[in-house]
């Protein structure tokens, strides 16, 4: 009884490290119509989020038709047999939402964030415009002229948007990852609005999305609930188009140097194909330690050793490691006014063989430690918590898995960090990129 | 013949149409109830939903300790506790001239070492503990903030206190700092949105601070030395000029005691002088930018209202009309919805002290923009003549309403809330009495705010090709 008693005392004790390891508390379950829902719980303030998602992006458009997921994704709030035009946007108004939606590569979701009492209203339009879009040809003439808008404000305005889309483009090859997400020009200017219409029938339908609920609500009238809005919209008569096989990318390095004038200080970006948790989870939970450790955060390898040292100006890592299609690791570096810039990439490359070289057992646990004791901020905002929970269902993973992250990047040992920089090492397709002042300058 | 079998039939035909239109009217209505054609009931979902109505009905605490006040909203749903603070008058636009830049860079030094803590060990202290710290020189403030998982909140108080009175600060780490914000200076102008605010805020205020470059000057800069950036702290940050708001997993008790732990240090009073307000020529002038953009830029203002004027909230709902509500306010209607111009046009206020704002935004490519800023001008003008509709200030109306319980989100908007009602004078009560200001504005109060504020057209400030 005692020895029991001690235990349960020394188990209150750890509770604190316990409840880091709690990440969002999800539920989850599916209708019989294939959607799969997800319930994050959070009673904080009387508010609630409805996100859903389509496991459809822009890699999902047939050749050629490049940009018709994003233009869909704004015909979206053009009216259904039931909502008509633009009401969609009046009633949430009205009702004081925050709503938008977004596409990616891999992904469109569809975000509302709202008063507990208007959940249900949200639902019910969100339900009706995953089975009824209805938009008229002239909407369409609008909403594409509005997406060509949109396409020169972020990319055509933007140098370095201009760069990573070229860069991307190089890196990717052949492959729908070195697609822009808005298509280009001359294809938002040739798409009909029948591409549009063939795309949401293809995509849109329940067994190919994921509803997450997070807020004010619980388990069981978010089933309740689910199943009245969405347990009636109907499986799609034909199968999912299945996304076509590209050649494998190029075993090869390459090098880009591009001039723009708006440009005064130059950056040097380098990345490596590495795999993405759908590829290779345990090499994918190695990776994103490893990008953790490279550069996150003001003392990081990669920021101490160059930034803080005063080598170079700033430093980014980003690791890819959600991607369907693959994942990547990218290195942006920015040099010192006037800087030799072949001496900065040299020493960039060797500061990473350093990097790797350096890394011991004490560093990797206290590594971990870092990157998970931020952890408890994921379950503060519902619209935050949903987006991130949904983002990760897309890429394939349980309800389980997701709420075992924190473990999962745990178990991260020195074996599978040394893989992994074994993997980073013999990257197949390295892809150097340098964006530089204008030549006149 | 026929004009009498016509005659004698007519009410027989009448009576039997009579009867079709009833079975026909019958059989819509049935259709319209359960058919597929019926438009969704929106106000039937609301009035049957099983999730009701309810309100945040939370009221701030005031805790006082010595010369020290915070307002607190204590919520125990998520073991984090965010504290955000600011010092009024220690933002850029009060560095002494020949000192451009100070407030900056102290902002960027703060988390640089503090304490025994040099900055690789403080660094290191955030790092392993999840917590978060930042500054922010602003125009009129400099902003603060810290968040923390509660389970840790011994490290993050420690830690806060020493930033604030004893920075641990190297010279080498200063020259990097340097360094890195004069490179952002000279980067500044890569983007063509940036290099119009810069020009935005010279157009507006000319030579007051006001119209500085908030990075500061790049020859100022150079020549300020680490113990001018340092004593920032001691003359600029005290106990006077300190606002603060807590939310999170903390009680009023502990909350009390970890006042005097963090601030107490402080200087009682701070050394800053007001400024002069600036004196702002609204005439409605067009300064244009010339540069080589796919899109041009334009930025609209004229004279706004004080977050306390009596007519605040009438301008606050006639700005949502015109420019303030997203896709359904008269601007994105007239040309995006309609017209496809541009992928982005509003207008919003900005309450900042001495000089409030009504300032409009969009951007377009070339051949648009002049039809886009003839819509922002005609609805404008049209707006100070007619005012609103009294369906329009319903919808506002209700927007207001039902959004106002989304700005309880997350912990770090109910302390920056409770930041904000100080920092505007709103009162401990104001959660509470927000939604009657609101419910209070009447048709004419609209009216009345659209011809004081939007009588005159804005001043433009624009970039791009000059078509």
């Amino acid at each position: 009884m005692k020895i029991i008693f001690k235990i349960v005392v020394l188990a209150l004790l750890f509770l604190p490290i316990k409840a880091q390891a709690e990440f969002l508390g999800l539920n989850e379950f599916y209708l019989k119509n294939g959607l799969r829902v997800l319930l994050i719980e959070n009673h904080k303030a009387p508010v609630a989020a409805q996100v859903v998602f389509y496991k459809s992006g822009a890699v999902d458009e047939p050749a050629f038709k490049g940009g018709v997921a994003h233009l869909l994704e704004h015909l979206m709030f053009r009216g259904t047999s039931k909502v008509p035009d633009s009401a969609f946007n009046d009633i949430m108004a009205q009702n004081g939402a925050e709503n938008n939606a977004f596409t990616s590569q891999d992904m469109t979701a569809y975000h509302e964030l709202t008063d507990i009492s208007r959940l249900e209203l949200s639902m019910a339009l969100e339900a009706d415009r995953m089975q009824n879009l209805n938009f008229t040809d002239d909407a369409f003439e609008k909403e594409r002229q509005i997406v060509f808008q949109e396409r020169k404000q972020r990319i055509s305005n933007n140098p370095t948007a201009r760069f990573a889309e070229d860069f991307n483009r190089l890196f990717w090859q052949n492959q729908p990852y070195a697609r822009p997400v808005t298509g280009t020009e001359d294809e938002i200017l040739n798409l009909t609005p029948d591409d549009a219409r063939n795309f949401y029938r293809a995509h849109y339908r329940p067994e190919n999305a994921i509803l997450v609920l997070s807020g004010d609500l619980d388990l069981k009238t978010a089933k309740k609930l689910a199943e009245k809005y969405y347990g009636a919209v109907p499986k799609a008569a034909q199968t999912l188009p299945s996304s076509f096989k590209m050649p494998p990318l190029l075993k090869a390095s390459y090098r880009m140097q591009q001039h723009q004038d708006e440009i005064t200080s130059p950056r040097i970006i380098i990345q490596y194909r590495v795999p993405s948790l759908s590829e290779d989870a345990e090499a994918a939970y190695a990776l994103s330690v490893l990008e953790s450790y490279l550069g996150e955060g003001d003392n990081a390898y990669l920021n101490r050793a160059l930034v803080q040292s005063g080598k170079l100006l700033g430093i980014d890592v980003s690791y890819r490691m959600f991607a369907r299609l693959g994942g990547s690791l990218t290195v942006t570096a920015l040099p010192l006014k006037d800087a030799d810039l072949n001496k900065t990439e040299a020493q960039l490359k060797k500061t990473l063989e350093e990097a790797f070289e350096e890394i011991t057992p004490e560093i990797l646990e206290k590594q971990k430690t870092k990157m998970l004791a931020g952890l408890v901020y994921s379950r503060d905002n519902p619209l935050d918590a949903a987006m991130l929970a949904g983002s990760m269902a897309v890429h394939g993973l349980s309800a389980d898995e997701i709420e075992s992250y924190a473990q999962n990047i745990e178990a991260v040992d020195m074996k599978a960090i040394e893989k992994a920089i074994q993997i980073i090492k013999k990257s197949p397709t390295v892809a150097v990129g340098l964006l530089l002042p204008g030549e006149e300058q | 013949m026929k004009y009498y079998k016509f005659q004698t039939r007519k009410p027989r035909r009448t009576y039997l149409k009579f009867i079709f239109l009833i079975l026909l009217l019958g059989l819509a209505w049935g259709l319209w109830q359960f058919g597929p054609f019926r438009g969704l009931d929106t106000k039937k979902i609301v009035e049957n939903s099983v999730l009701k109505e309810k309100t945040f009905e939370r009221m701030p605490q005031e805790i006082k300790n010595g010369q020290l006040t915070a307002w607190l909203i204590e919520d125990h749903t998520v073991p984090i506790i965010s504290i955000q603070f600011l010092f009024e008058r220690a933002g850029y636009a009060y560095d002494e001239q020949g000192q451009e830049g100070r407030a900056v860079l102290a902002s960027e030094m703060m988390l640089f070492g503090a304490g025994k803590n040099n900055r690789f060990e403080f660094q290191e202290l955030l790092e392993l503990n999840g917590i978060r710290l930042g500054f922010e020189a602003l125009r009129d403030d400099f902003d603060g903030y810290l968040i923390t998982p509660s389970y840790h909140k011994k490290t993050a108080f420690a830690l806060l206190k020493d930033v604030l009175t004893e920075p641990n600060w190297e010279d080498k780490d200063f020259e990097v700092v340097k360094n890195q914000v004069l490179a952002a200076l000279k980067m500044q102008k890569e983007q063509p949105e940036d290099e119009l605010s810069l020009a935005f805020n010279e157009v507006l205020y000319k030579n007051h601070p006001y119209g500085r470059n908030p990075l500061g000057k790049a020859e100022d800069i150079k020549n300020l030395k680490l113990s001018q950036v340092k004593a920032f702290l001691k003359s600029n940050l005290a106990q006077d000029n300190l606002m603060i708001g807590i939310a999170g997993d903390i009680t009023a008790e502990e909350t009390k005691a970890v006042l005097a732990q963090i601030f107490a240090n402080l200087n009682a009073e701070s050394e800053v002088q007001p400024l002069e307000p600036p004196v702002v020529d609204f005439t409605p002038q067009t300064t244009h930018i010339e540069r080589d953009t796919a899109q041009s830029i334009g930025r609209f203002a004229a004279l706004g209202a004080e977050r306390t004027a009596p007519d605040f909230y009438a301008l606050y709902i006639a700005n949502h009309i015109l420019g303030g509500s997203g896709l359904t306010s008269r601007l994105s209607l007239k040309a995006r919805e309609d017209k496809g111009l541009t992928y982005g046009i509003g207008t919003y206020l900005s309450t900042s002290e001495n000089t409030p704002l009504i300032i409009g935004y969009f951007s377009a490519t070339p051949e648009n923009y002049a039809k886009a800023a003839e819509i922002l001008r005609q609805e404008w003008q049209n707006f100070a003549q007619k005012g609103a509709t009294e369906e329009e200030l319903q919808a506002a109306r209700d927007y207001l309403l039902a959004s106002f319980n989304l700005r309880f989100s997350s912990i770090d908007d109910i302390a920056q809330m409770l930041l904000g009602m100080q920092k505007y004078n709103l009162g401990l009560d104001f959660l509470q009495k927000r939604n009657t200001y609101v419910k209070n504005v009447r048709l004419k109060d609209i009216r009345r705010a659209a011809k004081k504020y939007f009588k005159s057209l804005p001043l433009e400030v624009n970039i791009g090709i000059k078509e």
